[in-house]
């Protein structure tokens, strides 16, 4: 019902009748597409046709809308209808009438329902969950952040590497697979520079190539394109192009989370939240070697979690036989397991101790890796299983030979046993016919007497039959009179089976006389038979007709077996030539078509040996050439592949794989953007490290350039920041794990128990326990735990002096003189009591002024691998450790030296002895607390269980 | 601006001033509902069989070798080398195991009769669904430069030049079988759906709006101007043939006069001019030469180019010949810093329209080169040095 208002709205548009609107909104609500909005504040609904919004008054009965106004559609309402809007459907039609009286009865405007929905609409539906919490997105950033940070302070770094000069340049030999080109520089001093790295000429920067190899300071270089080689100039010098290899994968790590593309999905929830799923070690798997209760504790719940276990293995605990159990278990249930760590060294350490059965892939740069662990690179496999598979395809090949040249052997005999069965068939099909005409020959000439025969056949027939009869009535009749004469022995009714029994007897008398007349009859009806029988035989002998077919059927059955004698001795040929290649059908058969069916047999299987000849021969010269393509292959259906973290990203040939396990070495060591690297990539982890031990390298640069940004960010995510750079995902993962997802291997096996205890005490809480022999006390000092206190010197002489060699940067070092005096001498005197031994110091300045001084004293060899910072010797073990603290001064002032993890690597190194070489003045004095505290539990454990001795007696007794 | 969500209004008039038979008279940049459907299928990777595995499917299929103890003995391989090939090959649905033989499947034995090893993966791609008429769109609508909006509303800062992009609202709901349909047309190609995806299904959909200018011709015909690379969009366009409402909406937006919108506009800049509709009912404010030059007088490079206001639009034009060539050497430069200009031609094109449009002599590259030597603005020939 339009009101006035609406009809002059109406007319000024040109819509004269309301009913033209009224049958849009019908029309495009039978079409569910009619958008309206309630506006209740004014108690109306506006419903939006195509040209027109029009307001409708809900009458007060509730039964139809007063049409209050009509306005165009303008782009304002679109917005509006976008924030909410309801949809009208329904295919009654809307119907317009003039007063409200003409509404039929029960009408209804639906009103209150419409409120209801607009009201329903203004409930803002839950925002879906976010696919990622903003917490997870945060702590991507971060790392992204911290990640691009490092990246660009080590590509500036590289950038500011000095050129390095070559005084030769050469052509190679090298197997050239494009025009460009490759070439040999030898350079003048030794250099850093490793495979695959980017380099160009100084004076010629667009003369760009890739290090194919280093052979000391010879080095290869592939062009990127065909260079002029009169434009290299024969001297000049190297400029490596800085690469981010390594922040590319880690960001890519990073981007894989981000996408939730790592093949755990929950991987990062489980770093972040550590929400970790429940789950039951498998407590019937058994290792291959023996392992103490927490080195199988973690075997076990290693083969089964779900998501990420933790193992703490402090010094000499048998990590890497735990690793190596792990690994080979998984191995054979048939996952996937990737071994990685942060250097090549621990990788290849649990490489060489899998078994044999284990096919495990060295993946990686090949000059960082042990030369047993070489062996298990893809190329070198690739090499063996060539050999390998040659040589275990020769046998099969030679007993296939004959199915591979012009001369078919097999071809021939089937070919010939073909021609024998035609010729069998051939034959058969002659004994067929010629029997046929034998039988309508010998017919015709027995023709005169056909009818005799047939009578006498006849009655020769029927008295058989009756014969037949009689005997077996004769029979019933010999067992009634049998049956009457035994009642008739004794009983009531005897009497009257006598009787019975007479009778049986003249019946069994009777009827045997009848059985002899017959027989006789058939007799005498045989005989005739027989006679006339004779007598056609001899009329068809006689014919000569008969005579000649006779004889040409019996030639054709001579023929059929003469055939089928040559198709045996054909079918054993073939077999004698098929049977080594393939399995072949046995037996002989009784008719032809069982022949037919044994031919078409050894044919097949004489197609099947063929196409095996072709395929082994194929499969070896593939194998001859195909390197490439194997080298994949090896590499995919690896039981084990073992990489660095880094290499498991930068190595193409592992891009396409997911692992279903990553066992990580040396965790603790291992920074989040390196861990994130192999982790991404496995369905579960098991991380094995120990942060009591070195922590991850953190560059000076980009520690400078965290502290740098702390300042500007809150609290919290500075905190993190430090985590990322300082503290392994080890570290700060194993305090906040359940008891289920992590594991400390207790037992120590290397050190002497004197030495172990203090470790135990002062870096685990006492729970380490120590299972060692013991050994050879050594000659100078009477326990397996010593030191040589130089606080008794005076302090001119004990003094360290800072070094004057270092370029300036980096923190500065510092040498002590008479330490490294002593150091030597004791060497000097001790080291050929020892299988091996090794110096640590804090500082390279002193590593180096004793390497120099040990030269001296014991000549080269050996001396350099065996003296240096801690940093070379994690994970190593050696029967004597020397460790030299370098610092002495008056202010207690000792450097880096209260790194309690760099002195935890240092001092568990030992097999057999520990001696410790410094000034405890010093050392007591030390600013640090936390390590003064120390130092005084280890003077006092040294007091009661070791042996620390005044340097001056050292110096006599090593002089005397 | 390169997160900008379409390129200024300015773009889409100065195109369609030199469509032929038109006359354009108004401009409204709208928000056009589409439905991102978000489509799952099936994809079979072709790939090249490697060594292992081509030779363990022809001893399976050729020689008869139908347990894995037999291939590794035919072949002289490590038994497990052969199980974990043979678990790979099972796992692409190459092989399947029966009764301790090995057997390929119907897709092991299609693979290795093309020899290619088709590997079956899930493909997930997002389909464009216009939402007044559920048609798809079309290939040209998915170059990834396209942007397009989640929700109606206009980020900030994301606009060029200030033009306020008025939503659509279509009040059709989604139906998956606009999308499954799609997939057994024939032409589903054209809607970038290749016919490599099979199996089409719809995991889901949500609202997306392409931001898009609409210039009203003095017909009251519609051109359509989208973010797709080209000149018009085609597809917009017949579109708003369909869609009665969009008519609507434009006929019921009030249009005041021009000459009053335009002379308005110059009182309120204090600038000194005259206005006048070109034959092809363009507007244009010649002003005085002083009104260009640096701030707060209009620069050289608004020369030519086109002034909006409430929908209209005008051409800011001067009668100084050395001047208009003057703004067209200065937009050649700043075109040749796009980086979607690639080579000297297609720089000497984009030149050839700009001198049009200011009704000057077409310069050449060398010209533009001294030009910018000349007035010091050597930075900009960095780009254009490299051009093919």
């Amino acid at each position: 019902m339009p009101s006035g208002r609406a009809i002059d709205q109406l007319a000024r548009s040109g819509l004269r009748d309301p009913s033209v609107l009224i049958n849009e909104f019908g029309r495009l609500a039978s079409a569910n597409a009619l958008p309206a909005r309630v506006e209740a504040d004014r108690s109306r609904l506006v419903v939006y046709g195509e040209r027109w919004a029009a307001g409708l008054y809900p009458t007060g009965h509730g039964d139809a809308y007063t049409l209050g106004f009509v306005s165009p559609l303008r782009f304002k309402d679109q917005e509006r209808l976008l924030k909410a809007a309801l949809v009208l459907g329904g295919t009654r039609g809307w119907r317009a009438y003039h007063h409200v009286r003409d509404v039929p009865e029960g009408s209804s405007s639906h009103w209150s329902l419409l409120c209801r929905a607009w009201a329903s609409l203004a409930v803002t539906p839950p925002e879906a969950a976010a696919t990622m919490p903003a917490h997870h997105i945060e702590y991507l950033d971060l790392l992204t952040d911290v990640i691009e940070a490092t990246r660009d302070i080590e590509i500036a770094r590289q950038s500011r590497e000095p050129a390095l000069p070559y005084r030769k340049l050469a052509s190679t030999r090298e197997e050239r697979s494009s025009a460009r080109g490759v070439y040999l520089f030898h350079l003048l001093r030794d250099a850093t520079l490793s495979r695959g790295a980017l380099v160009f000429i100084t004076d010629a920067p667009d003369l760009r190539g890739r290090v194919l190899r280093v052979n000391d300071r010879e080095v290869t270089i592939r062009f990127d394109n065909s260079v002029d080689y009169a434009r290299i100039p024969q001297q000049g010098a190297l400029q490596v192009l800085p690469s981010d290899r390594v922040y590319r994968a880690q960001l890519d790590a990073v981007e894989a989370l981000r996408e939730q593309r790592a093949t755990q999905p929950h991987l990062l929830t489980q770093l972040v939240d550590q929400r970790l799923a429940t789950y039951q070690p498998d407590t019937d798997a058994q290792p291959r070697q023996t392992l103490d209760p927490a080195q199988l504790h973690a075997f076990r719940a290693a083969l089964t979690v779900p998501d990420l276990l933790l193992v703490l293995g402090p010094p000499g605990t048998g990590k890497t036989r735990t690793i190596t159990e792990i690994a080979a278990a998984c191995a054979e249930r048939g996952q996937r397991v990737m071994v990685t760590s942060h250097t090549n060294r621990a990788v290849d350490n649990v490489l060489e101790r899998l078994p044999p059965e284990v096919r495990a892939v060295r993946v990686g740069n090949e000059d960082a890796m042990t030369a047993h662990a070489r062996g298990f690179m893809a190329e070198t496999q690739v090499e063996a299983l060539r050999q390998e598979i040659l040589a275990a395809t020769a046998g099969m090949t030679s007993r296939l030979a004959a199915f591979t040249g012009a001369d078919d052997q097999a071809g021939r005999w089937l070919g010939y046993l073909a021609a024998r069965l035609a010729e069998a068939q051939r034959a058969d099909r002659d004994v067929q016919s010629r029997t046929a005409e034998l039988a309508a020959s010998v017919e015709r000439a027995t023709a005169p007497v056909a009818a005799q025969v047939v009578a006498a056949e006849q009655r020769a027939e029927e008295l058989r039959a009756s014969l037949a009869s009689l005997a077996e009535k004769h029979r019933d009749y010999e067992r009634q009179a049998e049956t009457a004469r035994r009642r008739a022995a004794s009983g009531v009714l005897a009497f009257s089976f006598r009787w019975l029994a007479g009778r049986r007897e003249q019946q069994v008398v009777a009827s045997s006389a009848q059985l002899d007349d017959t027989r006789t009859a058939m007799r005498l009806a045989e005989e005739s038979y027989a006679a006339i029988r004779a007598r056609a035989d001899a009329l068809a002998a006689a014919d000569p007709e008969v005579r000649a077919i006779t004889n040409a059927r019996d030639g054709a059955i001579a023929m059929y077996q003469k055939a089928l004698g040559k198709a045996t001795q054909a079918v054993e040929a073939t077999r004698e030539v098929l049977r080594p290649a393939v399995a072949v059908p046995g037996g002989l058969p009784d008719d032809l078509a069982g022949w037919t069916r044994l031919h078409e047999e050894l044919t097949s299987a004489a197609a099947l040996a063929r196409n095996r000849a072709g395929l082994l021969a194929q499969w070896r010269d593939q194998v001859a050439n195909a390197e490439h393509d194997l080298h994949r292959e090896l590499v995919r259906y690896a039981d084990v592949v073992a990489a660095t973290c880094i290499g498991t990203a930068t190595t193409a040939i592992l891009a396409e794989l997911e692992f279903d396990v990553a066992i990580v070495d040396e965790a603790g060591q291992i920074s989040t953007p390196n861990l994130l690297v192999p982790l991404v990539r496995a369905r579960r982890a098991v991380l094995v490290g120990d942060h009591n031990q070195l922590p991850p390298f953190l560059d000076d640069e980009v520690r400078d350039w965290a502290e740098r940004i702390a300042s500007d960010m809150p609290p919290e995510a500075a905190t993190l920041v430090g985590d990322v750079l300082r503290r392994s995902a080890f570290e700060q993962l194993y305090p906040r794990m359940r008891d289920t997802n992590r594991v400390m291997l207790r037992v120590q096996r290397r050190m002497p128990a004197e030495l172990a205890q203090f470790v135990s005490n002062t870096f685990y809480r006492g729970l380490l326990e120590t299972e060692h022999p013991g050994g050879q006390p050594d000659p100078m000092f009477s326990a397996p735990l010593a030191m040589i206190d130089t606080s008794d010197q005076p302090a001119t002489r004990r003094r360290e002096q800072p070094d004057r060699s270092v370029d300036g940067l980096g923190r500065p070092g510092y040498v002590n003189e008479l330490e490294a005096a002593l150091i030597v001498q004791l060497l000097g005197r001790s080291a050929a009591r020892y299988t091996d031994w090794a110096v640590i110091v804090p500082y390279r300045a002193q590593a180096e002024l004793i390497t120099q001084l040990l030269r001296k004293e014991l000549g080269d060899a050996g001396v350099a691998d065996n003296v240096g910072t801690v940093d070379s010797f994690q994970g190593g073990e050696r029967d004597l450790i020397v460790y030299g603290c370098t610092r002495s001064n008056p202010a207690g002032r000792i450097g880096f030296l209260s790194e309690l993890r760099r002195l935890n690597v240092a001092i568990t190194r030992p097999r057999r002895q520990l001696v410790l070489v410094g000034d405890t003045t010093t050392l007591r004095a030390a600013q640090d607390p936390e390590f003064a505290v120390l130092v005084q539990s280890l003077i006092d454990h040294l007091d009661a269980v070791g042996d620390r001795r005044p340097s001056r007696e050292i110096e006599r007794l090593l002089s005397g | 601006m390169a997160d900008r969500i379409i390129y200024p209004a300015q773009r889409a008039i100065e195109h369609a001033v030199t469509v032929p038979g038109i006359r354009p008279a108004r401009l409204f940049p709208v928000l056009w509902p589409l439905w991102q459907v978000e489509t799952a299928a099936q994809v079979f990777d072709e790939q090249a069989y490697e060594v292992l595995d081509r030779f363990l499917v022809r001893g399976i299929r050729e020689a008869g070798l139908l347990r894995s103890t037999d291939l590794a003995t035919f072949y002289g391989l490590p038994a497990s080398l052969v199980e974990r090939c043979l678990a790979f090959l099972s796992l692409i649905g190459h092989v399947r195991h029966a009764d301790g033989l090995v057997m390929l499947t119907p897709l092991g034995e299609s693979s290795a009769q093309a020899d290619i090893r088709y590997v079956p993966k899930e493909s997930r791609q997002q389909i464009l669904v216009e939402r007044f008429t559920a048609r798809p769109l079309p290939r040209s609508h998915y170059q990834g430069s396209l942007r397009l909006l989640p929700t109606p509303d206009v980020p900030i800062g994301q606009v060029s030049d200030g033009s306020r992009f008025a939503p659509l609202f279509s009040p059709s709901a989604f139906r998956p079988e606009i999308v499954t349909q799609l997939g057994e047309r024939p032409d589903r190609f054209d809607f970038n759906l290749p016919k490599q995806l099979r199996d089409l299904r719809v995991l889901g959909h949500q609202d997306a709006y392409l931001p898009a200018y609409l210039i009203e011709d003095a017909d009251g015909g519609l051109l359509a101007y989208s973010g797709v690379r080209g000149e018009q969009d085609a597809f917009l366009e017949s579109l708003c043939q369909r869609v009665p409402i969009v008519r609507s909406l434009i006929a019921a937006e009030q249009s005041p006069d021009p000459r009053e919108i335009w002379t308005n506009w110059l009182a309120d800049g204090r600038r000194r001019g005259t206005l006048r509709q070109l034959p092809s009912g363009v507007w244009r404010a010649t002003l005085a030469t002083d009104s260009f030059g640096a701030r707060p007088k209009l620069p050289f490079s608004r020369i030519g180019s086109y002034q909006l206001r409430k929908q209209h639009f005008v051409q800011i034009w001067t009668d100084d010949a050395e001047l208009r060539r003057q703004a067209a050497l200065r937009r050649a430069l700043a075109m040749a810093q796009l980086s979607e200009v690639r080579t000297r031609a297609d720089l000497a094109n984009r030149m050839r329209t700009v001198a049009e449009q200011l009704e000057v002599t077409t310069p050449t590259l060398d010209e533009l080169h001294r030009y910018a030597k000349k007035e010091q603005l050597q930075a900009y020939l960095v780009h254009f040095d490299v051009l093919e």
